[in-house]
C-alpha cells in the first residue's frame, strides 16, 4: 500500500515536472520547477526504499542517497523560488557556480560516512547516526530551504493579482510539505530515532502536488490549467468507468451465483475495458479522417474556414475579386456546388452579380428576387428548413439551398446564396451557423469594396467634370481673347474713322477762323470758335478713349530713353504759354540740378501736358510752378533713386472726397467751383496719366487743401548722371 | 513758287484738297494721288522733292509705298513725311525705321503747323 502511494506520488511529481517543462522549455521558471519536481519525485522513492531494503548495507546506501537528493532538493527549490516568475536566470555566473559547487560538495559528502556514519536496526526500524559533516548538511538545508522560503515570502508580499494567488498556494503547499517532511525525517529520525513516520512522506508530497495543481487550475500557474483540467477529467472518466465495471461485475456475480474471479483476472479485465473505452473516441476520429475523402463527405473545419475568410477579407478592395475569393473559399471548405453574391441598390434591384458555378442565364427575375430579399431580410433561409410553399418553389426553381442576407449598419446591401452541397447532403447546423457568423464581416468587407468603387467612380467623374470645366474655360477664354481683339480693332478703326471727319471739320474751321476764306464777322467768329473748341474736345476724347483702351489691354508700347525732365517741362511750358497768358496766370519751371530720368519721353510729355492743362483749367489767380527733387526710396531689391516732379498751383484746391476719385476713370470734380462744361475735360486725363506713370515704374499722387491750391506729383526712375565732357 | 515739287498721297478728299490748297498757297507745286496704287505709280515715275504719305490707304498701304520708294536708289533720298491720325507709336516707329523724315498728326496739327512741318524738312536739309 505504502509502496503504491509512493510510486503514485513520485509518478505525479515527475509527470508534473514533465508537463511544466514541455509547456515552455525556454522559460527558466518552468525549467527550474520541473527540475525541482523531478528531484522530489526521485527523493520520495529514495525516502521509502530504506524501509524495504534487504540489508543494513542497502538501507544505509538508500539513506545516503536520500540525503544526497535532499541536498539537491533544497537547492532546486531555492533556485526555482528565486527565478519565478521571470523567464531568465537572473543570476550572476559566479554566484551560481559557487552555490553549485557548495551543494555538490554537500551532496557528495552525504554519500560518504561523513554525514550518516552508520545505521543500525533496532526494533524493525532503521536508526541512522549522524556523522561529523552533518552540520554542513544542516547548513545546506537552512541556507537554501530557509533562503528559499524567505524569498518566497518576500515575493508573495510584493506580488499582485494572479502572481500573488499563485505564490500563495505554492508557498502554503511547500511550507506544509517541507515542514512535515522535516518533522518526519529530520526531527523524528535523527532526534527521536524513529523511522516509522517516513511512510507518510508521500502524503506530504501529495499535499504539495494538490496545492500546485490547484494553483494551476484556479490561478493559471505555469499556464497548465488546461492540461490539469483535461487530466482530471480523464482521471475521473477512468475512475467512473472502473467503478461501473467493478460494480457491474460484482452485481453479476452475486446475482448469477458464479464464483467470483480471482483478483488478478478481475484487474486485467478492468484494465482492458478501460483501454477500449478510452480509445474509442480517438480511434473513431482517425478512421473517420481516413474514410471521409473516400465517401466525399469532407470534414468541415470551422476554424479553417474562419481563418481563410479572415485572411481574404482585407486582402483586396476590388469588388469582383473580393466576392469571388469569398465564394471560392466557402465553396471549397463546405463543398458547395455553386454560389453567388448578389448586390442590390437602394431600391432593392440587382446592381451587381458575382457567381461561381451558377449558369449565366440562371438570372433571377425581378419579382422573384424581391420576394427572396423580403424573406431573407428577416433572417437566413435554409431550403430544407422551409415548409412547402410557393416561396420554397421559387428557391427550388433557381437551385438555391442557402440564402444569407448581407447588411451593414442596419441597411440591406445584398444576398449571399448557395446551391446544394456537392455531396447532395443537407447543410449541417454547424455549417449554417458558422456561415451565418461570417455574414456580417463579409457584408462589411463588401460594403467597403463598394465604397471604394464609388470613390473611384466619383474620382473619374470629378476628373471628367474638371476637364470639361477647364475646356469650357479655355473656350471661353479664347472667345474673350477674340472679343478683346475685336474690341481693340474696333476701337482702333472706330477712332480712326471718327478722327477723319473731325480732322476735316477742325481744319476747315481753322481756315475760316483765320480768314482764309475771307474776313469773318465777329458774331460769326464767336459762333465758329465755340464749334471749333467743341471739335477739339471731341478729338481729345477720342484720343483719350483710344489710350484707355490700349492701356487696359496692355497694348501700350513704351520707348524709353534717358532725358532731362527739366528741359521737357520747359518745352511743355513754352507750348502752353499762350493759353496761360490769355488767362493772365504764370507758368514757371524751377530749374533744379537733378538726375536725368529713364522713361518714354512722349508719354511723360503727355502727362505733364495733362497736369498743366488741368491746372490751367482751374487756376484763376496766380499760376503754376513745376518743381523737382530727388528721392531715394527703399524698394524690395534695395534702394532706388527717383526724380519727383511737382506741379503746384494756386488754384481753389480739391476736397478730400474728390481727391480719392480723381484718378479713377471719368473721375471729375463734382464739387468744384468751376463747371466742367465750360472748361472741358474728358475725365480720363488723370486716369491715363496714372496708368502711364505706373507703367514707367513711377507713382503719381495729389496733395491738396480746399482754398489752398494743389500739388500734383509723380515720380520717375532716375539715371545716375555720368560725368559728361 | 518755291519750285519744290510735292506729292501728296491721301485718300480722304477733304484733307487732301485742303492740304494741297494751303501748300500751293505756300508755293509748292502739288500733285495729288488718292489711293495707294496711283500714289506709288506717281511716286516712282515722277521726280518729286518731297512726298506726303498717308498710312491708311486703299489698295496699297502707306508703309509699303514707303518701303518701295526707299528701295529705289534714285528715289531713296526724297524726304517723306507721314500723314497719320493714329498717333500709334508703333506705326511711327516703323516709319522712321523705314526712313521717314517726319510725321504729321492730322487731327492735332492745325494747317499752319502742317506748313511748318513741311518747310522744316527743307530748312533742316539745307542746315545739314
Amino acid at each position: 500500500m505504502a509502496l503504491l502511494l509512493t510510486i503514485f506520488a513520485s509518478f505525479l511529481c515527475i509527470i508534473t515536472g514533465l508537463f511544466v517543462y514541455l509547456k515552455n522549455p525556454k522559460n527558466w521558471s518552468n525549467t527550474l520547477f520541473s527540475l525541482f519536481a523531478f528531484v522530489l519525485g526521485l527523493w520520495i522513492i529514495a525516502d521509502f526504499l530504506p524501509l524495504i531494503s534487504v540489508s543494513d548495507q542497502w538501507a544505509l546506501f538508500w539513506l545516503r542517497l536520500n540525503m544526497f537528493l535532499a541536498a539537491w532538493l533544497c537547492y532546486t527549490f531555492f533556485l526555482f523560488v528565486y527565478v519565478f516568475p521571470r523567464s531568465k536566470m537572473g543570476f550572476s555566473m559566479r554566484y551560481l557556480a559557487e552555490s553549485f559547487i557548495f551543494v555538490s560538495l554537500v551532496s557528495l559528502l552525504s554519500l560518504t560516512p561523513l554525514v550518516f556514519s552508520n545505521a543500525s536496526v533496532s526494533g524493525g526500524a532503521i536508526v541512522p547516526s549522524p556523522g561529523p559533516a552533518m552540520p554542513l548538511f544542516a547548513l545546506n538545508v537552512v541556507l537554501f530551504l530557509g533562503g528559499g522560503f524567505v524569498q518566497l515570502v518576500r515575493k508573495y508580499r510584493r506580488a499582485v493579482h494572479l502572481e500573488r494567488a499563485q505564490l500563495r498556494f505554492v508557498l502554503v503547499g511547500a511550507l506544509l510539505m517541507f515542514s512535515l517532511i522535516l518533522a518526519n525525517n529530520f526531527l523524528a529520525v535523527v532526534l527521536l530515532k524513529n523511522t516509522e513516520l517516513i511512510v507518510l512522506s508521500p502524503l506530504y508530497i501529495l499535499v504539495f502536488v494538490f496545492f500546485v495543481a490547484y494553483a494551476m487550475v484556479r490561478h493559471r500557474f505555469m499556464d497548465l490549467h488546461l492540461v490539469v483540467a483535461r487530466t482530471v477529467t480523464f482521471a475521473l472518466l477512468t475512475l467512473t468507468l472502473a467503478i461501473i465495471y467493478v460494480a457491474g461485475m460484482s452485481a453479476f456475480f452475486s446475482l448469477s451465483g458464479e464464483a467470483a474471479l480471482p483478483l488478478s483476472q478481475l484487474l486485467s479485465q478492468i484494465f482492458l475495458t478501460l483501454i477500449i473505452a478510452l480509445t474509442f473516441q480517438p480511434l473513431r476520429r482517425t478512421i473517420e479522417r481516413m474514410t471521409d475523402p473516400i465517401f466525399f463527405k469532407g470534414h468541415f473545419e470551422a476554424q479553417h474556414l474562419l481563418k481563410d475568410i479572415s485572411k481574404t477579407l482585407p486582402s483586396t478592395i476590388i469588388m469582383k475579386e473580393l466576392a469571388e475569393n469569398i465564394l471560392r473559399i466557402i465553396m471549397a471548405q463546405v463543398r458547395i456546388r455553386s454560389g453567388a453574391v448578389v448586390l442590390t441598390d437602394r431600391k432593392k434591384k440587382i446592381r451587381d452579380y458575382f457567381s461561381l458555378g451558377f449558369l449565366k442565364d440562371n438570372r433571377i427575375s425581378g419579382r422573384d428576387f424581391s420576394s427572396i430579399c423580403l424573406e431573407a431580410e428577416r433572417g437566413r433561409l435554409v431550403f430544407e428548413d422551409l415548409d412547402e410553399s410557393p416561396f420554397k418553389e421559387t428557391l427550388r426553381k433557381y437551385g438555391l439551398s442557402l440564402v444569407f442576407p448581407l447588411s451593414v449598419k442596419g441597411s440591406f446591401i445584398g444576398l449571399l446564396v448557395a446551391s446544394e452541397k456537392e455531396s447532395g447532403d443537407i447543410y449541417s447546423t454547424e455549417e449554417v451557423s458558422v456561415l451565418e457568423i461570417l455574414m456580417p464581416e463579409i457584408a462589411l468587407a463588401i460594403s467597403n469594396a463598394l465604397s471604394y468603387e464609388e470613390i473611384v467612380k466619383f474620382n473619374i467623374t470629378l476628373k471628367e467634370e474638371i476637364r470639361k470645366a477647364t475646356h469650357k474655360l479655355k473656350v471661353a477664354n479664347e472667345k474673350l481673347k477674340v472679343l478683346d481683339k475685336i474690341k481693340d480693332d474696333f476701337v482702333s478703326v472706330a477712332s480712326h474713322e471718327l478722327r477723319t471727319p473731325m480732322t476735316s471739320i477742325k481744319s476747315y474751321m481753322w481756315m475760316v477762323l483765320n480768314n482764309r476764306a475771307g474776313q469773318v464777322p465777329d458774331k460769326m467768329k464767336n459762333y465758329l470758335e465755340r464749334a471749333y473748341r467743341a471739335t477739339e474736345r471731341l478729338i481729345s476724347l477720342v484720343n483719350d478713349m483710344l489710350n484707355v483702351s490700349r492701356i487696359e489691354s496692355g497694348r501700350i508700347e513704351l520707348t524709353s530713353e534717358t532725358f532731362d525732365l527739366v528741359a521737357l517741362s520747359q518745352e511743355v511750358v513754352d507750348e502752353l504759354k499762350p493759353k496761360a497768358d490769355e488767362k493772365k496766370i504764370y507758368l514757371k519751371v524751377e530749374k533744379t540740378e537733378i538726375d536725368r530720368v529713364f522713361a518714354d519721353r512722349n508719354r511723360v510729355k503727355e502727362v505733364i501736358i495733362n497736369l498743366l492743362g488741368n491746372g490751367l483749367k482751374f487756376v484763376i489767380e496766380g499760376g503754376i510752378t513745376i518743381k523737382f527733387r530727388a528721392l531715394s526710396l527703399k524698394m524690395r531689391a534695395g534702394k532706388k533713386e527717383f526724380v519727383e516732379v511737382s506741379v503746384v498751383d494756386t488754384g481753389p484746391g480739391i476736397s478730400d472726397e474728390d481727391l480719392r476719385r480723381l484718378f479713377e476713370k471719368f473721375g471729375r470734380l463734382e464739387n468744384s467751383y468751376v463747371s466742367v462744361a465750360t472748361n472741358g475735360g474728358t475725365g480720363l486725363g488723370l486716369y491715363i496719366s496714372k496708368s502711364l506713370v505706373e507703367l514707367m515704374g513711377g507713382k503719381i499722387g495729389l496733395e491738396s487743401k480746399l482754398g489752398e491750391g494743389s500739388r500734383f506729383w509723380f515720380t520717375l526712375p532716375a539715371v545716375e548722371s555720368k560725368v559728361e565732357n | 513758287m518755291n519750285g519744290k515739287k510735292l506729292l501728296i498721297v491721301e485718300d480722304e478728299q477733304d484733307i487732301r484738297e485742303l492740304y494741297a490748297e494751303i501748300l500751293r498757297d505756300e508755293g509748292y507745286e502739288v500733285t495729288e494721288a488718292w489711293d495707294g496704287e496711283v500714289g506709288l505709280k506717281t511716286a516712282l515715275s515722277g521726280r518729286f522733292d518731297i512726298i506726303l504719305l498717308d498710312v491708311m490707304l486703299p489698295k496699297v498701304d502707306g508703309l509699303r509705298i514707303l518701303k518701295e520708294i526707299k528701295k529705289k536708289p534714285e528715289l531713296s533720298k526724297i524726304p517723306i513725311v507721314l500723314l497719320t491720325n493714329l498717333g500709334a507709336d508703333a506705326v511711327i516707329k516703323e516709319a522712321f525705321t523705314l526712313g521717314a523724315e517726319a510725321y504729321v498728326i492730322k487731327s492735332e496739327y492745325t494747317p499752319d503747323q502742317v506748313i511748318n512741318e513741311v518747310n522744316k524738312v527743307f530748312t533742316q536739309e539745307t542746315a545739314a
